[in-house]
C-alpha cells in the first residue's frame, strides 16, 4: 500500500508558527522595556526606548527575512508534490510571514509618535 | 482532486458475524446506566444538552435584567439582585455554556469527522463532563440560595477581596469557576490529541476538515490562556483565605494584576469561543453552497495567526487604566492585527459561496445572519482598539452592544446553524425549515433590535452595569427597545426548542443522513461504534472526491471492519501525514469518571463552604477514583496485528510514540503556563512595589537553596536510573520500586527544604507582597509535587502487580516527564525566590 | 454661571437640564476640548464601519446573486487575498496612525500651565473632591465639582476601597481610580455649562447611583467662587438653624462629615460645609430640596440602597425640620461674592 506517506518529524509544522512567533517576541520585548524604563530615571527615557525599539525591530526583521529566505530557497527545491511536508505548509509559513510581518510594522508604528512613558 | 481509487485493505464479503460482534463490544449500557457510558457520541449529547441549559438558564437572567432596565428608576430586581444577576449571566454564559458548548460540539463531532471510533481518552472526556454538569449546577444554584457572586464575572479586586465581599459569593466563584476551567482544560487535552493522532489514515493535515483546525487551535489556546486566569483565581482565593495580599495595595499588591492575568486569558477566551464557531461555517458553507472551501488554505493560516494576535490584546480592556499611551499603543496595533485573518475568513466564505450555489435552507440563513452580525462587531471591535475612542466607550452601553455582536453574532448564530446542519447525522428526523425559518428571522430581528440601540445609549453615557437610571438621561425609549428585541430573540429560542421537541429524535444509528450531500466523513453511515470501517482519505473533501466511499466504508472494505482485539479500538496515526501507527484498545462504560468527577466537585464546592474535612475526604475518594480507572489503562501488549492491505500494527506504543505522552506534554505545557504566568506576576508586582523586596541581607541564606536544587538533580538522576531498572517481563522490579519511591520522597524533601529555609529566615506569606509571592512559589511547587508523589506511588504499585515493565512502561514514561518537568519549574522558582532579590539589589 | 437664587430656582434648573437630558452626559455632544477631539474620531470611525459593513453585505449579495462573472471573480482566491488583506492593511494602516496620533495631540493638549489641579478620591459610594487653595490649602468639597472654562484642569484621581472609574462624557474620556496609585485626567470645558458624571467601572452596591455634576463655568467667577468655597461655613444665626446646628453635633454627624468652623470634623463621609448650596443630595440621586433631604437622612437606604450612611429615624420631626434647615443654611458658597 503507498497511499501512506512515511512519517516524519514535526518540523514542518513548527516552522510554520515560526513567523507568529517572532511576532510575539518582538511585541513582548516592546511591552515589556516599556514597562521597565518607565520604572526607571526619567532622564533618558527617550533614547533607551528608542535604541530598544530599533534593537527588537532589527531582530525581528532578520528573523523574518532569514526564514523567508529559507522557505523560498526550499520550494525551488523540494519536489512540488511533497504534500504536505513540503510546498503546502511552506506557502503557509509564506503568508503567516507576511501577517506576522504586518504586525511588526504596526507595532512599531506607535513608537515613532509617541514618546516613552507619557500618559 | 479525485486520487486514483484507493486498493482497499479489507476483502468482501465480510464474515457473517462480524458486524454483530462490532455492535455488542461498542453497545451503550442501557437505561440509566447510560450515565456510565464513555462514548463520545453519548458524551457529546450530554454535553451539548447541558451547555444549551445554562445558555437558557443565563438567557432567562438576561430577559430579567432587560425588565428591569425597560423603563427608568424600576424596582422589578432590588440592586443587590441585580448585580447578582449581571455577575451571573457573564459567568455562567462565557464558562459555562460558550466554552463548554463548542467542547462538546467537538467531542461530538470530531470523531466522527476524523474517522475515529472514539475520542482517545472516552473516560477523561466523561470526567470532564461530569465535572462541568456537577460543578456547574451546584454554581447556578447559589443563585437561589442568596450566594450568588455579586462582583462582575471579571471579578475585579479589591471588590472581590474579602474586605469588600465578605461572602461566600465570591468564592463559589473563584473555586467554581477555577474548577470547571480544569474541566476545559481536561477536554482540550482530549482535543488536541484527537485532532493529531486519531485522523483516519491519508487525511493529512492539509486535508483536514476545517472544524478539526479550529478545535485544534481552540484547544491549543486554551492551553495557554486558562492557566493565566488559574493563577488569578488561586491568587485571590489565597489572598481572600489567608491573607496572602497579593492585590492589596498597602501591602505591595496590585489590583491591576488581577486584570492583567485575567485578560491575558479573557482576551484569547473570545478567539476561543468564536473559532471554533468559525470552524462550523468553513463546513457548513461548502456543504450549503456544493463547493470546496476557497483558499483552505489562507483559512488555516488565518486560525494560526487569530491564536497568535490574540494574545497581544489584553490590555485592550485596561486602555483608560493610566497605564502610559505607548503601551496602550501597542495593544491598539495588535487589535488591528487581528482583524486581518478575520478578514481573509470572511472573503473566503464569500468566495465559496460566489464559487457554488449557496442553498438558502435554515443553516444558511444562520451563516449569513452570522456573517452580517459578526461583521458589524468586528468593526465596532476596531472603534474600540483606537484607543482614545475606548476612553468613551469603555465600560458603557456600547462595549456591551460591540461584545454581544461578537459573541453572539460570532457564536450562537453559527451554533444554531450547526444545529440545524448536523441534526439530520444525529438524529431520525431532521429540524423543521419552516421553523427554522421562524426561528432565524426572530433571532436575527430580535438581536438586531435588543443590541443596536445600545450602541447609541453607550454613546448617550449609559455604563454598563446600573441596576436602574433616572428618567432624566434620556435613555428610556432606546433601552425599551432594547427590552422588547430581546423578548423576540428568546421568542425565537422559544420555537427552537418547540422544533427539537417535535423532531428531535436522538440516535447513533439510523438517522436522517446525509440530506445536504455534505462532503465530509461524519455524514458515512454510523452507527454506535461510528463508520462501519474506517476509511482511507486522499480528499479534503473526501464523500465528493472518493467516488463510493459510503457504499464502501459500509460494506466493511477499509480498516477494521470488525475489532481485531475483541475490544474497542481505534486507529492512531501520525500527526501530520495521518499514516497509521498503532492500534489503540479503549475503554468501555464504567461508573469512576463519573464518580470522580462527583468527588472532585464535592471537594471544590465544600472547600467554598470551609468544610475542609470532608473536603479533604471527598478529594481522596476522587483521586483513588482515577486510581481506580488508571489500574486497567495501560494494558499488557499484544502481538502485532494486521489491519489489512499487509499493515501490520503494534497494539501498544510508549515513548513519544504514543498518545498518551502526546497528552501529557500538553499537560506539561499547561503547567508550565501557570507557571510562567507566576513567574510573570512576580516580576511584574516588582515593577509596581520594588521596595518590598528585602535587601540580600535579610535573605535565607544561599545553603538552602543549593541543598534544596541539589535534591531536585539527585532525584532527577535517581528516576533516571529507576527507568533503567525497569524489570524485563516477568522479573522482579525491586530495585526499581525502591529508586521510584526514593525519588519521590526526594523531591518532596527538595520542598520541605526550601519552605522551611524560607520560614527560619523570618519570611511569612501575610506580611508583604514579597513573602506571599515567595510562598506561591512553594504552593506550586507543591501543586506539582503532589500529582508526581502520587504518581511515583502508583508506578511502585503496578510494578508490584506485575503491570510495568521494560515495555509495558507507559506509566512510567508519564511520571518521567511529569517529574522532570516539576525539577525544571522548581529550580527555576529557587532562582526566582534567591537570586532575583539578590540581582535586583 | 448665572446661579438661579434659591434652593427650588436650582431644582427647576435642574429640571430645565433634564429636558435636555440626552445631552448633559452624552459623547456626541462635547463641551470639552478632549471630548470635541474623540467625538471626531467617533464620527470617522462610524463612516469608516458603515462603509465596510456595506462593501462585506454587497460582497455577499454579488456572491449570492451575481452575474457568473462577478461571481467567478469574487471566487477567486486573489479575491480572498486582496480584499482579506490587502485592503484592511491599508486601511487600519490609516486608523491606526491617525489614532496613535489623536493620542499624541491628547498628550499635547494644553495641561501644565496655569492648570487647574483638583483631586478626586472615588469612595465607596460618593466622590471626595479637593481643590487647591491660594497658597495650596486644600479645600474640601464632595460630589460636585466646579472648573474654569477655558482653563486646562488637571484632575489627580485616587481610590479609597475599590476600583472606581472617573469619567465625564461631554468633556473626555474616563480614566480608572485604583486603590494604591494616583492616576491622571486632563480636560478643558470649552463653554459653559453643567457635564454630568458617573462612576464607570463597577464599585459593587449602588454603583449606578455613583453619579456627579461637573459645572464649568466662566475663569473670573470659577476664582470667587473658589474663594468663597475656601471660608468655613455659615454661622447660624437664626434659632432653628441653631438648634440644627446642635442637633447636627450632637447626633454624631460630625463623626463621620465635617462642617468646617465647628466641632464636626469627620472625614468618613463627604464634607458638609457647603452643602446647602450643592444641587443634589445623595450624590446627584435627588435633588437638593427639603424634602430630599430629610428622605435621605432618615430613609436613605431607599433612596440608595446600600450607602455606608445608616438611617437616622431617630430624629422627630421638629429637630429634623431644624437639622435640615441648618444643612440648607450652609451656603457661603453660593453667595454672590
Amino acid at each position: 500500500m503507498s497511499a501512506f506517506k512515511p512519517v516524519r518529524p514535526l518540523g514542518d509544522f513548527w516552522r510554520v508558527l515560526i513567523a507568529p512567533a517572532i511576532w510575539f517576541a518582538h511585541f513582548s520585548v516592546l511591552y515589556a522595556s516599556e514597562a521597565l524604563i518607565c520604572t526607571g530615571p526619567p532622564a533618558d527615557r527617550g533614547t533607551t526606548m528608542g535604541w530598544t525599539v530599533l534593537l527588537a525591530t532589527a531582530a525581528a526583521s532578520a528573523g523574518l527575512v532569514v526564514l523567508v529566505a529559507g522557505l523560498l530557497r526550499s520550494g525551488n527545491t523540494a519536489p512540488p508534490t511533497s504534500d504536505p511536508g513540503g510546498s503546502w505548509f511552506r506557502r503557509a509559513s509564506l503568508l503567516l510571514a507576511l501577517l506576522s510581518a504586518l504586525g511588526i510594522i504596526w507595532t512599531t508604528l506607535p513608537t515613532a509618535v509617541l514618546p516613552a512613558c507619557a500618559f | 482532486m479525485a486520487d486514483t481509487a484507493p486498493e482497499y485493505p479489507n476483502r468482501l464479503p465480510r464474515p457473517r458475524r462480524e458486524q454483530a460482534e462490532l455492535a455488542a463490544i461498542w453497545a451503550r449500557p442501557r437505561s440509566w446506566r447510560i450515565v456510565t457510558d464513555v462514548n463520545n457520541t453519548v458524551i457529546g449529547y450530554f454535553y451539548v444538552g447541558t451547555a444549551m441549559l445554562f445558555f437558557l438558564l443565563a438567557g432567562i437572567l438576561a430577559l430579567l435584567m432587560r425588565l428591569q432596565l425597560a423603563v427608568p428608576s424600576n424596582t422589578f430586581l432590588s440592586q443587590e439582585t441585580y448585580n447578582q444577576i449581571f455577575t451571573m449571566h457573564g459567568t455562567v454564559m462565557m464558562f459555562l455554556f460558550a466554552v463548554p458548548v463548542v467542547e462538546a460540539m467537538g467531542i461530538l463531532l470530531l470523531p466522527q469527522m476524523l474517522g475515529a471510533r472514539d475520542q482517545p481518552f472516552p473516560r477523561l472526556g466523561a470526567f470532564a463532563f461530569w465535572a462541568y454538569f456537577v460543578g456547574g449546577l451546584i454554581f447556578f444554584s447559589t443563585l437561589f440560595f442568596d450566594l450568588a457572586p455579586s462582583g462582575g464575572w471579571f471579578m475585579y479586586p479589591p471588590l472581590t477581596s474579602s474586605q469588600f465581599s465578605p461572602g461566600m459569593g465570591a468564592d463559589f466563584w473563584l473555586l467554581g469557576i477555577g474548577f470547571i476551567e480544569i474541566s476545559a482544560i481536561a477536554g482540550a487535552i482530549e482535543i488536541i490529541v484527537g485532532v493529531l493522532r486519531t485522523r483516519a489514515p491519508g487525511m493529512t493535515l492539509d486535508k483536514m476538515p476545517m472544524f478539526g483546525w479550529t478545535m485544534l487551535i481552540f484547544a491549543g489556546m486554551i492551553v495557554f490562556a486558562f492557566p493565566a486566569v488559574i493563577l488569578a483565581t488561586l491568587l485571590l482565593e489565597l489572598e481572600r483565605t489567608f491573607d496572602w495580599p497579593f492585590f492589596i495595595a498597602a501591602r505591595g499588591g496590585d489590583a491591576l494584576l488581577w486584570q492583567h492575568l485575567f485578560w491575558f486569558f479573557g482576551h484569547p477566551e473570545v478567539y476561543i469561543i468564536f473559532l471554533p464557531a468559525a470552524g462550523m461555517v468553513s463546513m457548513i458553507v461548502p456543504a450549503m453552497s456544493g463547493a470546496t472551501l476557497v483558499g483552505y488554505r489562507f483559512v488555516v493560516v488565518a486560525l494560526i495567526a487569530t491564536g497568535f494576535f490574540s494574545f497581544g490584546l489584553w490590555v485592550h480592556h485596561m486602555f483608560t487604566t493610566g497605564i502610559p499611551a505607548l503601551s496602550l499603543s501597542f495593544f491598539s496595533a495588535a487589535s488591528m492585527a487581528v482583524a486581518l485573518p478575520s478578514g481573509i475568513q470572511i472573503f473566503a466564505w464569500i468566495a465559496t459561496i460566489a464559487s457554488g450555489r449557496l442553498r438558502l435552507l435554515t443553516p444558511s440563513l444562520f451563516v449569513l445572519g452570522f456573517l452580517f452580525i459578526f461583521t458589524l462587531g468586528g468593526l465596532t471591535g476596531v472603534m474600540v482598539a483606537m484607543v482614545p475612542f475606548d476612553w468613551q466607550a469603555h465600560d458603557t452601553y456600547f462595549v456591551v452592544a460591540h461584545f454581544h455582536y461578537v459573541l453572539v453574532g460570532g457564536m450562537v448564530f453559527p451554533l444554531f446553524a450547526a444545529f440545524y446542519y448536523w441534526t439530520p447525522a444525529f438524529s431520525r428526523r431532521t429540524l423543521s425549515e419552516r421553523l427554522g425559518r421562524w426561528t432565524f428571522w426572530l433571532m436575527f430581528a430580535g438581536f438586531n433590535i435588543a443590541f443596536f440601540p445600545m450602541h447609541i445609549s453607550g454613546l448617550m453615557g449609559m455604563p454598563r452595569r446600573v441596576y436602574t437610571y433616572p428618567a432624566v438621561m434620556g435613555w428610556d425609549v432606546l433601552n425599551m427597545i432594547s427590552t422588547i428585541g430581546a423578548f423576540l430573540f428568546a421568542a425565537g429560542i422559544a420555537l427552537f426548542l418547540i422544533d427539537l421537541v417535535r423532531n428531535l429524535r436522538p440516535s447513533l444509528s439510523d438517522t436522517a443522513g446525509n440530506i445536504w450531500k455534505a462532503a465530509t466523513l461524519e455524514w458515512l453511515p454510523n452507527d454506535v461504534y461510528g463508520p462501519r470501517s474506517i476509511p482511507i482519505v486522499t480528499s479534503v473533501d473526501p464523500l465528493w472526491d472518493q467516488p463510493h466511499l459510503a457504499e464502501d466504508v459500509e460494506a466493511g472494505r477499509y480498516y477494521l471492519p470488525g475489532s481485531i482485539t475483541g475490544r474497542r479500538e481505534t486507529i492512531v496515526t501520525s500527526p501530520i501525514e495521518a499514516t497509521p501507527q498503532y492500534l489503540l484498545s479503549l475503554p468501555g462504560p464504567g461508573w469512576t469518571p463519573l464518580l470522580a468527577a462527583i468527588f472532585t466537585a464535592a471537594f471544590f464546592m465544600l472547600l467554598t463552604v470551609k468544610a475542609v474535612t470532608l473536603a479533604v475526604i471527598c478529594g481522596a475518594l476522587a483521586v483513588a477514583m482515577v486510581i481506580v480507572w488508571m489500574w486497567d489503562s495501560d494494558p499488557k501488549p499484544l502481538a502485532a496485528v494486521d489491519i489489512g492491505s499487509g499493515i501490520k500494527l503494534p497494539t501498544y506504543a510508549a515513548g513519544s510514540l504514543s498518545h498518551s505522552w502526546w497528552a501529557m506534554i500538553v499537560l506539561l505545557l499547561v503547567a508550565g503556563s501557570l507557571y510562567l504566568a507566576y513567574v510573570f506576576s512576580y516580576l511584574y508586582l516588582w515593577t509596581v512595589s520594588p521596595q518590598f523586596w528585602p535587601k540580600p541581607a535579610a535573605l535565607a541564606p544561599v545553603t538552602a537553596p543549593a541543598v534544596s536544587a541539589l535534591l531536585l538533580v539527585a532525584g532527577s538522576a535517581i528516576l533516571v536510573a529507576a527507568g533503567r531498572l525497569l524489570p524485563r517481563n516477568r522479573r522482579s522490579g525491586r530495585r526499581f520500586e525502591v529508586l521510584a519511591g526514593l525519588a519521590a520522597v526526594t523531591l518532596a524533601a527538595a520542598l520541605m527544604t526550601e519552605v522551611s529555609a524560607q520560614w527560619r529566615a523570618g519570611l511569612r506569606p501575610e506580611t508583604d507582597i514579597h513573602g506571599a509571592l515567595v510562598y506561591m512559589a512553594a504552593f506550586l511547587q507543591a501543586q506539582m509535587v503532589l500529582p508526581v508523589v502520587i504518581m511515583a506511588g502508583f508506578a511502585v504499585a503496578r510494578s508490584l502487580g506485575g503491570r510495568l515493565d521494560r515495555e509495558q512502561r507507559v506509566v512510567f514514561d508519564n511520571l518521567s516527564l511529569l517529574y522532570h518537568y516539576t525539577v525544571g519549574q522548581s529550580l527555576l522558582g529557587l532562582l526566582l525566590a534567591h537570586g532575583f532579590p539578590r540581582l535586583a539589589a | 454661571m448665572r446661579r438661579a437664587p434659591a434652593g427650588g430656582g436650582i431644582l427647576a434648573g435642574s429640571l430645565l437640564l433634564g429636558g435636555c437630558g440626552r445631552d448633559v452626559q452624552s459623547v456626541l455632544a462635547p463641551g470639552g476640548i478632549q471630548a470635541a477631539q474623540i467625538a471626531d474620531l467617533a464620527w470617522l470611525l462610524f463612516g469608516f464601519g458603515t462603509l465596510v459593513l456595506a462593501m462585506v453585505v454587497a460582497a455577499v449579495w454579488l456572491a449570492l446573486r451575481g452575474s457568473s462573472r462577478i461571481r467567478r471573480i469574487l471566487a477567486r482566491e486573489n479575491a480572498v487575498l486582496t480584499l482579506g488583506i490587502a485592503f484592511p492593511a491599508v486601511t487600519l494602516t490609516l486608523l491606526l496612525g491617525y489614532g496613535v496620533w489623536l493620542m499624541r495631540s491628547h498628550l499635547d493638549l494644553p495641561r501644565d500651565r496655569n492648570a487647574v489641579g483638583i483631586e478626586v478620591v472615588g469612595e465607596q459610594w460618593w466622590w471626595r473632591v479637593t481643590y487647591s487653595g491660594a497658597h495650596g490649602t486644600p479645600i474640601a468639597s464632595a460630589n460636585e465639582i466646579r472648573i474654569p472654562v477655558g482653563v486646562p484642569v488637571g484632575f489627580k484621581l485616587r481610590a479609597a476601597d475599590v476600583i472606581h472609574s472617573f469619567w465625564v462624557p461631554s468633556l473626555g474620556g474616563k480614566v480608572d481610580m485604583i486603590p494604591g496609585r494616583t492616576t491622571q485626567l486632563h480636560l478643558t470645558a470649552e463653554r459653559p455649562g453643567i457635564y454630568r458624571g458617573q462612576c464607570a467601572e463597577y464599585c459593587g452596591g449602588p454603583h449606578a447611583l455613583m453619579a456627579f455634576e461637573v459645572m464649568a463655568m466662566p475663569a473670573a467667577d470659577y476664582a470667587a467662587w473658589l474663594q468663597r468655597a475656601a471660608e468655613p461655613a455659615t454661622t447660624p444665626v437664626s434659632e432653628i438653624t441653631q438648634r440644627g446646628q446642635s442637633l447636627f453635633l450632637a447626633t454624631g454627624c460630625g463623626a463621620c462629615h465635617a462642617v468646617r468652623g465647628t466641632s464636626a470634623t469627620g472625614t468618613l463621609g463627604p464634607d458638609l460645609t457647603h452643602i446647602g448650596a450643592r444641587r443634589s443630595v445623595g450624590i446627584d440621586t435627588l435633588p437638593l430640596t427639603r424634602e430630599n433631604l430629610t428622605r435621605f437622612i432618615t430613609d436613605g437606604q431607599h433612596v440608595k440602597p446600600g450607602n455606608l450612611m445608616p438611617e437616622f429615624r431617630v430624629l422627630q420631626p421638629p429637630e429634623l425640620d431644624a437639622l435640615v434647615t441648618y444643612l440648607l443654611s450652609l451656603k457661603v458658597a453660593d453667595r454672590h461674592g
